[in-house]
């Protein structure tokens, strides 16, 4: 940080991780209003709103709303998932959003459309996983490094496109990273050992992915303890096995998860049974790959790799591999002090080395290793990995910072240098958010040749029937709306986003349907045919002239025969 | 690493990095315009539909939206590349694809004639040396169908039959849209479709088991068989993991009574659940008789 005026280097990191996590909260504020609703929305929104009165009834009328079952009637909606951010966002909406009159209770103006500010507390976490990532660069190697953090994962447009929507999967992989790098400084504090915990607690009242984060952080302990002993001879206090940053996310980490999800406050065992079966017996999606339609496991053991390939820009992902290569390397031969004072409280006092790279590279690889295992069920988006890209890009970090100290270029050149290689380094994926900034589940890497190369190699065109811009027919009629799901469309219709008098139903009573492209999806394209007598849609939405929504309707001449 | 490794991967990095941004700027922009959709309609606009594929499968619906021949339903849904003597094919970048060689069934690829480029597209013409010509199909001048309760009545493209009713309409068999007829007869119902008619070289059909995205693939098969005038030419099952079954036999050129017999076994699909005896599954059936050429 030689290169860091004084006053930069007490105030800026805050200053700096501030600003960034602003920013992007509010260019994904403004950027998402014109991206639809996906499916699962419409059902959080549903929940949300549910879960919002609870809260409003808990103020006004604690007694009524802590009994059991106003409590779960005000839960039940979606309970499959943790409710922390339905919650938010419900609050949030009723705090900012617009909403209609209905049942009497009359219209309320806010400060920005109702789904608008649902999504506000989502993506007010990505703007906290930019400012964590921003801190945790500048801490290593100064402000370019900070912004190539944060740059690193935002810039990604899957996690762009996630971190705008209402959903889990942003807001998981920001909690991830928080419990992470708060176990880094609990590694010598007790504060930050209960710290983590709280943290753990709440990321797992995010999402479920978080309930791996424990056993991760265990196994990177005991790699700690292993690699002291087999590199070094160092053998650890019987105290440091377990130490309090483990013990406390083991004891206090449940209880902050079960005071965050009401629904488990009453019949809690078989409730969460019934959560642990929900997730590990998960329907199977349909997914393309490689141009063969998957609907049953095994997905091939390749499927997550070479979506990460074609979706992350490759400069990135080689930048990643060579920080977990390089500053692994040192994490193994790092010197170990056999006399460091480490203990139950502080099992990693600063005398021993803490081995980030290895710790990075665990989360980095562990949630895509995952979703390749043949027994998981397929899931398909490559949101279910989004936890793994904040770690690549604190690899990336990694690799920025050594391969800089190493190449010992003269400080003149590197002053002009370093900027110019950073902006290359996330321009890829500025420019293909540039070019696809609501409709990023389409958008691919460069290296596959984008959305056109994807579509080439028989890859997932999006899925989630929210590409629906400029699709809807304007005439008043009964849409089939297809993979549009119902939730999302009354939501726009409670935004006045929705065609007067166009009525949802089914194909055989439709005079127009939606069609979400995907190969499994040919099915209901052939059904659009032989309802409407043509194969021909009226409207096609495409991306860089990749079809991914059509909309079809009677001609008013019959098709060539 | 030392010094004198660092500085080239660092170089290596942002070499990559520009070699990412110029893909990005190839392939981050539309490379159709309208104009090349309207060259192409105009170019093909004289060809015969049922000789006119698309190579780029993946633009079908804005091709089909663009381009009349493209969506005409012997274009977009035809069986095979087989009973044709040339063929125009339209494709991004090049006028053949893999999806054109598997829908040659077996049959030698066609030789090329000649290519235009309208812009991105290329649009190549295509004859078939020395093969037969699709004399008749069964799917334009449908024969008499009937099961062990009477003959099916027909009414418009779809019969009614005791134990069912059977269509002509647009199907998706193995993720591919085909047009056939489509039937779920009660278990173990033969339906018999049978006619007179002028034969030439070889009879040329496709059984198959439509909405692949419903199912597992692990459902009962599909018994088929052939007669010509009344003797068995062929005999064989169809299981719904064949997808789009091909099958041929060789005739006799001149008139004969032909007699097809498909029963399905036991109607519905098997899932996680079990066997669900109601869904969308229908067996998928064409016929086309074949003649002349070398």
């Amino acid at each position: 940080m030689r290169d860091v005026p004084p006053w930069v280097r007490r105030l800026g990191p805050w200053f700096g991780a501030l600003l960034v996590g602003l920013l992007v909260t509010a260019a994904l504020s403004s950027t998402h209003r014109g991206t639809g609703y996906v499916r699962d929305e419409g059902i959080y929104f549903q929940a949300s709103r549910s879960y919002a009165a609870w809260v409003d009834r808990l103020l006004h009328e604690p007694a009524q709303a802590m009994k059991r079952k106003v409590r779960d009637r005000h839960f039940a909606p979606n309970h499959e998932h943790p409710a922390l951010m339905k919650t938010l966002g419900g609050m949030s909406a009723r705090w900012l959003g617009s909403a209609p009159a209905k049942d009497g209770v009359p219209a309320r103006g806010g400060q920005m459309p109702e789904g608008a500010a649902m999504r506000l507390p989502a993506q007010l976490m990505a703007g906290l996983a930019t400012a964590l990532l921003f801190l945790a660069g500048f801490r290593r190697a100064g402000v370019l490094a900070g912004l190539l953090a944060s740059g690193a994962f935002i810039l990604l447009p899957r996690v762009w496109f996630n971190a705008g929507l209402h959903a889990f999967d942003v807001p998981v992989a920001a909690m991830i990273l928080a419990v992470v790098l708060a176990y880094r400084r609990a590694q010598g504090s007790v504060g930050w050992s209960l710290a983590t915990a709280v943290l753990l607690g709440i990321a797992i009242a995010v999402k479920h992915n978080a309930l791996f984060v424990g056993p991760l952080l265990a196994l990177h302990h005991g790699l700690q303890l292993a690699l002291d002993r087999l590199r070094h001879g160092r053998v650890a206090p019987r105290s440091t096995w377990v130490p309090l940053p483990l013990v406390s996310m083991m004891l206090l980490a449940p209880v902050v998860a079960w005071a965050c999800w009401p629904w488990m406050w009453a019949d809690p065992a078989t409730r969460l049974q019934e959560y642990v079966t929900f997730h590990s017996q998960h329907s199977w999606y349909n997914m393309e790959f490689l141009g063969l339609n998957h609907n049953q496991p095994p997905m091939p053991l390749s499927y997550p790799w070479v979506m990460t390939l074609a979706t992350v820009p490759a400069v990135l992902l080689v930048a990643g591999l060579l920080g977990l290569v390089l500053q692994g390397r040192i994490d193994v031969y790092a010197p170990v002090t056999r006399d460091a004072q480490a203990s139950f409280w502080r099992p990693r006092p600063d005398s021993l080395p803490c081995r980030d790279a290895l710790l990075y590279g665990l989360f980095a690889v562990f949630p895509i290793a995952l979703i390749s295992l043949p027994s998981t069920p397929i899931f398909g988006g490559t949101k279910h990995w989004i936890t793994a890209y904040p770690f690549v890009a604190l690899l990336c970090v990694e690799a920025w910072s050594r391969l800089w100290r190493l190449a010992e270029v003269p400080a003149a050149r590197r002053r002009w240098m370093q900027p110019v290689l950073l902006a290359l380094m996330l321009t890829p994926g500025a420019i293909a958010i540039r070019d696809a900034p609501t409709l990023g589940l389409s958008q691919y890497a460069p290296l596959v040749g984008g959305p056109r190369g994807a579509a080439r190699l028989g890859l997932n065109r999006g899925f989630w029937g929210h590409a629906v811009s400029g699709v809807l027919p304007q005439q008043p009629g009964r849409l089939h709306l297809h993979d549009l799901h119902e939730l999302a469309r009354r939501q726009y219709a409670r935004e006045g986003r929705w065609p007067q008098g166009v009525e949802p139903a089914p194909l055989s009573r439709a005079d127009a349907a939606l069609l979400f492209y995907e190969l499994h999806m040919t099915t209901h394209e052939v059904d659009a045919w032989n309802r409407y007598g043509t194969t021909a849609p009226s409207t096609v939405l495409e991306l860089d002239n990749v079809p991914l929504t059509a909309l079809y309707e009677s001609p008013l001449i019959d098709p060539t025969p | 690493m030392s010094k004198h490794w660092a500085r080239p991967v660092l170089g290596g990095l942002a070499a990559l990095a520009v070699f990412e941004l110029a893909l990005g700027g190839l392939s981050y922009r539309d490379a159709i315009e309208d104009a090349d959709w309207d060259a192409v309609s105009e170019a093909i606009e004289q060809d015969e539909p049922a000789a006119v594929r698309l190579a780029t499968t993946w633009l079908g619906p804005r091709a089909r939206m663009e381009v009349p021949q493209l969506a005409a339903p012997r274009s977009a849904a035809a069986p095979d590349l087989h009973g044709l003597e040339t063929l125009t094919v339209v494709g991004l970048g090049e006028s053949w694809s893999d999806a054109l060689d598997r829908e040659l069934e077996g049959q030698r690829r066609p030789s090329r004639i000649s290519k235009e480029a309208f812009g991105p597209f290329e649009v190549g013409h295509y004859r078939f040396d020395g093969a037969p010509a699709t004399l008749h199909s069964w799917l334009s001048n449908p024969p008499t169908l009937s099961t062990p309760q009477g003959v099916c009545r027909k009414k418009g493209s779809s019969w009614s039959c005791k134990e069912g009713s059977v269509n002509v309409a647009f199907a998706e068999v193995d993720y591919t849209p085909r047009r056939c007829f489509q039937f779920a007869l009660s278990d173990n119902t033969p339906l018999t479709f049978e006619d007179t008619i002028p034969l030439g070289t070889s009879l040329r059909g496709h059984v198959g088991v439509t909405d692949f995205n419903g199912r597992l693939r692990s459902d009962a098969p599909i018994r088929v068989r052939t007669f010509i005038d009344d003797v068995s030419v062929g005999n064989f099952v169809v299981t719904d993991a064949q997808g789009w079954r091909p099958f041929s036999v060789k005739t006799e050129p001149g008139e004969h009574a032909v007699r097809v017999e498909l029963t399905d076994t036991v109607r519905g699909t098997w899932g996680r659940e079990g066997h669900n005896p109601g869904g969308r599954r229908k067996v998928c059936f064409e016929l086309r008789v074949l003649g002349g050429g070398a």
